[in-house]
């Protein structure tokens, strides 16, 4: 039943931070064992999604600081995403593929504690509140970090278009 | 309001979420300056591009080993289950019986006592042994000889009864 429910979750936002199709797996796998051994401990006050959802959370930025992702690359597996989608006109099709593969590549380049406060607000579409009960910090620290994540992405899309230009 | 208020203004103005008056300030600031103007744009177009990420499908090998998860025993856990088998019963028997034993010999205060006469039975054992070996032999060399009297009577008998 909790696989059934939260595999999904955890799974892409593993592959978000990452970036990396065989860490999520690796990554969903150890944060299921790790659930698992302290599920007995779980205080059933506390809402069990965000709970888990931080569980997941310190996992992934615990283990990016021990293992240092950069060297893997987000390309080799932007083809999941880019493959998947569903506009058809085959133009905006394009654009929206490009600005969406540089943005992509671009979370490579932010701190991971901006990165994952980026993911659950702008790609998993939560509500700044759930994100500061999740991250467990201030409201304030949250917005201020999401923006600060969205100025240095649309700074790097900058750059990439500007290059692109004089190509 | 400076370039930099702007930027830290851009997402409360793009989510709505700026008082009218400030708004008035950011809109007012954006017609002047083209940097911000842009600086938005590529912001709007930074956060399309992220809400149109789908949601991926967890690969079904996965699934299968996240659902084994809870079957799954830990190293200490599936060892503690060897140890206790039913077939081990008989040596964990001997076993303990064993350390009884060799505990109260440790333990006990006549422990000197004790190992002197292990000691001294067990020379006492080796000598018996060593004697009961020295009559082994002298039984077979005693049959060895009578063997080939026994031998040396047989064929005198057969010449005596060819003559």
């Amino acid at each position: 039943m909790l696989v059934k429910a939260y595999s999904k979750k955890i799974f892409n936002l593993a592959y978000q931070f990452t970036g990396s199709y065989e860490a999520a797996e690796d990554l969903t796998q150890d944060i299921f064992i790790k659930l698992y051994r302290v599920l007995p401990k779980y205080d059933f006050s506390r809402n069990f999604s965000a709970w888990l959802l931080t569980m997941g959370r310190n996992h992934l930025i615990d283990n990016y600081r021990k293992t240092k992702w950069e060297k893997v690359s987000r390309g080799a597996f932007e083809e999941r995403l880019l493959g998947a989608d569903p506009s058809t006109n085959p133009e905006s099709s394009m654009m929206a593929s490009e600005s969406r593969s540089q943005v992509w590549r671009g979370l490579d380049q932010l701190s991971p504690d901006i990165r994952m406060t980026v993911i659950l607000r702008d790609i998993q579409g939560k509500k700044y509140e759930e994100i500061a009960e999740t991250l467990e910090m201030p409201l304030g620290t949250v917005k201020s970090r999401v923006n600060r994540g969205r100025l240095q992405l649309a700074r790097i899309l900058k750059k990439d278009k500007e290059m692109d230009d004089d190509m | 309001m400076t370039c930099d208020n702007i930027a830290e203004l851009m997402s409360p103005y793009l989510e709505g979420e700026l008082p009218s008056g400030e708004r008035e300030l950011f809109e007012t600031h954006l017609e002047s300056c083209l940097e911000c103007r842009e600086l938005l744009d590529l912001m709007r177009e930074t956060r399309t591009a992220m809400a149109g990420f789908p949601e991926i499908e967890v690969p079904p090998a996965l699934l299968e080993r996240l659902r084994a998860i809870p079957d799954r025993k830990t190293g200490l856990r599936a060892g503690l289950e060897w140890l206790m088998r039913p077939a081990l019963q008989p040596a964990l028997s001997a076993a303990a019986i064993f350390l009884t034993l060799f505990s109260f010999f440790v333990f006990n205060p006549d422990r000197g006592r004790i190992q002197k006469a292990v000691d001294l039975n067990f020379h006492r054992g080796i000598s018996r042994v060593e004697r009961i070996w020295a009559r082994a032999e002298n039984i077979t060399q005693a049959l060895a000889g009578y063997t080939d009297d026994i031998l040396v009577s047989l064929s005198n008998l057969v010449r005596g009864d060819e003559e």
